[in-house]
């Protein structure tokens, strides 16, 4: 008690004083593990009425004042999404902004492309010329800066041929697998194979996805479907007897790590398609793209057109399914058995 | 000294520009497109000015900054670099870009590598500095060594005048006057023994086009006398047929060349364009020392230090004069600009019998005070005769920067004054002061309240009758200065 | 076929792979296509052979209306026509969780503006543990993919509640651990109905447990009283320390049975033990407790001994020979 009573006597003469922790320090007690206060409470009403630690008025302070500085701050931002909702339409717009996702997101038709647009993604950029494959020489435009430099036109060319291969393996009903494993292709990889229909496989290829299909991929669902990809579930049965699927057409953006994949693919005759490289051997892949697989645009680029090829082949499948015609050959499920199946259950 | 980083390129926008410039016409058009990318615009790297042979040990880092950029520093838009996208051959990682400054520029050493890796570095370095250098608003003059008094300051001379801004190539080089700042020829002084040996070889297999030349040179040599005799002689010059040189006429004045070495030294240095040092006093060192021409370059230190390796201005300021001035708010325009700070990096001192003045860091440039080295000044700033670790932050005091000039191995030299005290005071900046000086002698700011302001619009004596109403020191200021005084007795 | 190994690959392409030519042969190469995708196992041949050279479809104008005969589109339909994945991310082995992460990952890209709380005020969930959210998917998810995908979805979580969209909040029940067992809390403990408290210790290898009822502040451990049990004062201060920092010394009887270890630990299971049964008396007091550090479990123990040590690590003296 006296020592409180001085501190707020003394207090801020003390303050001022230079030496003023020492002196405060030889008030202080060290002793205080028995606490003397609250000894001669009853101790019935307190085993009823839990003690609640009073908080102390700053404590009380900073809690409400944080809560209301949030309260504050979600209300604005409420307030300024209502606003952008209400006046998005008033002012003028901007036209042509650069949108770096615009490749992945909004990718050009095969139709499209052209060699500035090759050129302001980064494409025609090869590897140092000590990192040289000579299978790529025919590919290769130059060498600047100590790397060889693609030709512009011959990535124009292969990457058409490439965008019918895969607008027709769309059309013809095939199952299209891109293949992108390496940093920041992810996004792209998904975005094509939405596009297409197709199938995506942007972490790890799993060795033996092919070659050993029925251990790996056997427990993944699978369903039968009609010429309208709606599911057919009486069929689902029939399915168990059957191996895993197989991609009747692989788009590789990294076919220098892909190595495994690629032969798994050769082993099982799936044509694939890869941008390759001039480090990249191009005789691992059916379809070679030679462009640059470094840059995330230029992947973003060559897997958008691809991705764009597959839907517009998806598109004359539908289309061609509209009219009744099934432009490739069904696959076979034993059909007589299955279609007086559902008829029994009926009965039964 | 900064060309390239005048522009900071954006490679990762590349857009290809119209086709209707001047395209070789049989290249292809990929071939067109890529000479016009802006990756393949990017300058090629300079070459670092070499340093002079030397026997002395040289304590420098490897990891220093370069007296001058030698490659383009690249940026790149908000959007982009949040991808990592810098237009070149991959991404680069955030953790070395943008993950250490909000705003990075790099330069590319290598587009791509063996380990598969772009090799690139942040270029704050330079390009800080040159923004630092442009906060100053400095114009380049042409050096001349004269700050070592500060009583002769040089007079400024940009080297942006015609007269001064040519090379062998410019249109005005034939013009009397003329100066430039460049020749075909290397500087024979700067050369060391073996890029003189390589010199001495090229020349060795360029001696039949030389030979020409010296014939050429001959035969107008004669015509001009021929015409001059003429014209003494008050013949009809329009008569005058050509001077023949014939080959025994050259033989025999290539052994005059080479008997004399005056002429001859003229004649070299004529032909293979080569700078001239400064003149040699020939009655020191007899007839045998070959004659060179009188200089020709735009400034004198670049004909004892050899012409420098880029332009006089370095690119780092386009100005011609310092005509701006800063005008106050409340006291006018300004007679000063407004002064730097420069920080103190080494004390002056002695050192093995010798003295040093201190050096001193402004905008990124190291500099010497132009304290005299012998006796101190009582009014210096603080740190500058001693080093003091109490100073919060290190020593800094205020200066005015009046020159800059390119030195011919491309370094910046800053000639700088102590801002006065009423310049400091008219852009409300002082110098650090000790807390007990500041508390007990009369500070800067009220020993200036008798004191006028140099302003340009008006003579001194109309400023001196009107004492500036100053604001009151603030009476926090005074009670805080006051506690301090009573707790540390 | 010449499609069975790369090499055969190669050799055919070469005939197309002068550029020059290229163009001219495009066309030709898509009209032999088809042959190319004969031989894959569930691709089968066009039934129609289009004779013209086509363009990209994109370009195509609709037209070339053929007359077919009618067709029965009820039987069309339900003519199977392919087996296909459910899941795009079949190929990838565990196609369900790159579902999940891909599903919250664009639900981040969506919502990634809106404000957030600091992790400590996001609200509490209890996410599934990897063995959990493996046999709720039914996939052999690796063990770092799952924490990568819990990344995202404590990001997720952080966004304030009171802006939480439902889609989001749909998504992250989903890996919410069933039951909830952060929302239920334990029993609050009882006094019996005799007015005995009981309370479990452990320290090093002693287990004790102490019953308390109010009393006159006898103690009695194993039948014994204090002093005859712990004849060292240092043991019997820890022994009662909940009661004596509570200043309830008087207040209680204490009957304690303990068995195993030292003196020490012994003592200090009953500590352990003591301070429990009187939570269960008094709640109020454990702030009091929880300083004076009575209801704090130590959990050492005594370390193992190793071989080629002679203690948990003291080493014989190194001898040169």
């Amino acid at each position: 008690m006296i020592v409180r009573q001085l501190y707020s006597r003394q207090g801020r003469q003390l303050l001022s004083v230079n030496r003023q922790a020492s002196i405060l320090r030889r008030f202080q007690s060290t002793e205080t593990q028995t606490p003397t206060t609250t000894v001669e409470t009853a101790v019935k009403v307190e085993t009823e009425e839990p003690v609640i630690p009073v908080p102390t008025e700053s404590a009380l302070d900073n809690s409400t004042s944080s809560d209301s500085i949030r309260l504050a701050a979600t209300e604005a931002f409420s307030r300024q999404r209502q606003n952008v909702k209400n006046f998005k339409k008033l002012g003028s717009v901007v036209r042509n902004k650069y949108w770096p996702d615009a490749l992945i997101e909004n990718p050009p038709l095969p139709s499209q492309i052209t060699l500035e647009l090759l050129l302001a993604n980064q494409t025609h950029l090869g590897h140092s010329t000590s990192r040289w494959n000579p299978s790529n020489s025919q590919y290769i435009f130059g060498i600047r800066d100590g790397i060889h430099i693609i030709s512009l036109e011959l990535t124009a060319a292969y990457l058409r041929r490439a965008a019918k291969v895969v607008e027709e393996v769309a059309a013809l009903g095939g199952l299209i697998l891109f293949v992108g494993t390496r940093q920041g292709q992810k996004h792209a990889v998904v975005r094509a194979a939405e596009l297409t229909g197709g199938y995506h496989v942007f972490d790890r290829w799993i060795p033996g996805s092919l070659t050993n299909g029925n251990e790996i991929l056997g427990s993944c669902d699978r369903k039968v479907v009609n010429a309208f990809d709606e599911e057919l579930p009486e069929w689902a049965e029939r399915l168990e007897s059957r191996g895993s699927l197989k991609p009747d057409l692989v788009v590789c953006l990294n076919p220098l790590e892909s190595t495994v994949l690629l032969h798994e693919c050769g082993l099982n005759n799936v044509p694939t398609i890869g941008i390759i490289d001039t480090d990249a051997d191009s005789t691992k892949v059916t379809y070679p793209i030679p462009a640059n697989d470094d840059s995330l645009r230029s992947v973003s680029l060559i897997a958008g057109v691809l991705g764009r090829a597959g839907e517009a082949g998806q598109r004359r499948r539908f289309e061609s399914a509209k009219r009744g015609v099934l432009g490739y050959r069904s696959v076979s499920l034993g059909k007589k058995d299955v279609a007086e199946r559902p008829e029994s259950e009926d009965a039964a | 000294m900064f060309p390239e980083n005048q522009l900071f390129f954006r490679i990762s926008k590349t857009l290809p520009l119209s086709s209707t410039s001047m395209a070789a016409v049989n290249a292809s058009p990929a071939a067109n497109l890529l000479r016009k990318s802006r990756l393949f615009a990017l300058p090629q790297a300079l070459n670092l000015h070499p340093e002079n042979p030397t026997i002395r040990v040289r304590s420098e880092s490897n990891t220093a900054t370069l007296p001058h950029p030698i490659r383009a520093s690249i940026i790149t838009p908000r959007s982009s670099l949040l991808k990592g996208d810098w237009g070149l051959k991959r991404p680069l990682p955030a953790l070395s870009t943008s993950n250490k400054s909000r705003k990075p520029v790099v330069r590319v050493n290598a587009i791509d590598t063996f380990e598969h890796v772009t090799d690139f570095e942040s270029a704050q370095d330079h390009t800080v500095t040159l923004r630092k250098f442009q906060e100053l608003h400095m114009p380049m003059s042409l050096p001349a060594r004269a700050n070592y008094t500060q009583s002769i300051t040089t007079r400024h001379e940009s080297p942006f005048e015609t007269h001064l801004d040519n090379t062998a190539t410019s249109e005005g080089i034939d013009k009397p006057g003329a100066r430039r700042y460049r020749h075909t020829g290397p500087f024979l002084p700067g050369l060391s023994e073996a890029d003189f040996n390589t010199y001495l070889k090229k020349v060795q297999r360029e001696k039949p086009e030389l030979l020409r030349k010296l014939r050429e040179r001959f035969a107008t040599q004669l015509n001009t006398e021929r015409r001059k005799q003429a014209q003494d002689n008050g013949e009809e010059l329009e008569a005058l047929a050509p001077v023949q040189v014939t080959d025994e006429d050259f033989q025999k004045y290539l052994r005059v060349l080479r008997s004399d070495p005056g002429a001859l030294g003229l004649a070299i240095f004529d032909l293979l364009d080569l700078p001239s040092g400064l003149p040699v006093p020939r009655e020191r060192f007899g007839p045998d020392c070959y004659q060179s021409p009188g200089t020709v370059l735009s400034s004198p230190e670049y004909s004892v230090r050899g012409p420098p390796s880029t332009h006089p201005s370095g690119g780092i300021s386009y100005t011609r004069s310092h005509a701006l001035t800063y005008n106050h708010p409340e006291h006018g325009p300004q007679v000063y600009q407004r002064p730097a700070e420069a920080r103190v990096l080494r004390r002056k001192g002695r050192f093995k019998g010798a003295s040093f003045r201190a050096i001193v860091g402004v905008g990124g440039i190291a500099l010497e005070d132009g304290e005299p080295k012998t006796f101190s000044d009582p009014n210096a700033p603080h740190g500058i005769t001693y080093f003091d670790s109490a100073i919060p932050g290190g020593a800094k005091y205020y200066v005015t920067p009046y020159r800059a000039m390119m030195e011919s191995d491309g370094r910046i030299r800053l000639a700088v004054h102590r801002a006065e005290p009423q310049t400091r005071f008219a852009y409300g900046v002082q110098n650090y002061q000790k807390p007990e000086a500041a508390a007990t002698t009369r500070s800067d700011s009220s020993r200036l309240r008798r004191r006028p302001i140099q302003r340009l619009d008006r003579s001194r004596t109309d400023s001196l009758s009107e004492p500036l109403p100053l604001p009151a020191e603030p009476t926090e200021d005074v009670a805080r200065n006051l506690m301090r005084t009573l707790t540390q007795r | 076929m010449a499609w069975s190994s790369s090499n055969c690959v190669v050799h055919a392409m070469q005939s197309i792979r002068s550029p020059t030519v290229l163009r001219a042969l495009l066309p030709q190469q898509s009209a032999a296509r088809p042959n190319i995708l004969r031989k894959v196992s569930l691709l089968p041949t066009p039934l129609q052979q289009r004779t013209n050279v086509r363009n990209y479809a994109t370009e195509l104008q609709p037209g070339e209306v053929q007359a077919a005969a009618e067709i029965d589109f009820e039987q069309f339909k339900a003519r199977p026509a392919r087996i296909v994945p459910v899941s795009p991310s079949y190929f990838s082995g565990i196609p369900k969780f790159y579902d999940h992460l891909l599903q919250i990952e664009r639900l981040l890209a969506q919502h990634t503006t809106l404000p957030t709380v600091p992790p400590s005020e996001a609200p509490r969930r209890a996410w599934m543990k990897i063995a959990q959210f493996r046999e709720h998917l039914g996939e052999e998810v690796p063990t770092k993919k799952y924490m990568g995908l819990l990344k995202v979805v404590y990001r997720l979580n952080c966004i304030d509640p009171k802006l939480l969209p439902a889609e989001v909040d749909a998504a992250l029940q989903e890996f919410v651990r069933p039951g909830n067992p952060l929302g239920e809390k334990p029993k609050p403990r009882e006094l019996d109905g005799m007015g005995r408290a009981r309370g479990k210790g452990k320290r090093k290898e002693s287990h004790a447990v102490v019953y308390l009822v109010e009393g006159e502040g006898e103690v009695l451990v194993n039948g014994k009283t204090l002093n005859e049990v712990f004849p060292r004062v240092h043991d019997r201060e820890s022994a009662t320390w909940a009661l004596r920092c509570s200043a309830r010394l008087d207040k209680y009887n204490v009957f304690a049975r303990v068995k195993g270890g030292g003196t020490t630990g012994q003592a200090e299971a009953i500590t352990l033990a003591l301070a429990r049964a009187l939570m269960i008396h008094e709640p109020g007091l454990k702030p009091i407790l929880r300083k004076a550090g009575v209801i704090t479990v130590d959990p050492r123990r005594v370390e193992r001994k190793k071989p080629g040590h002679m203690k948990a690590r003291k080493m014989p003296t190194w001898v040169k020979r």
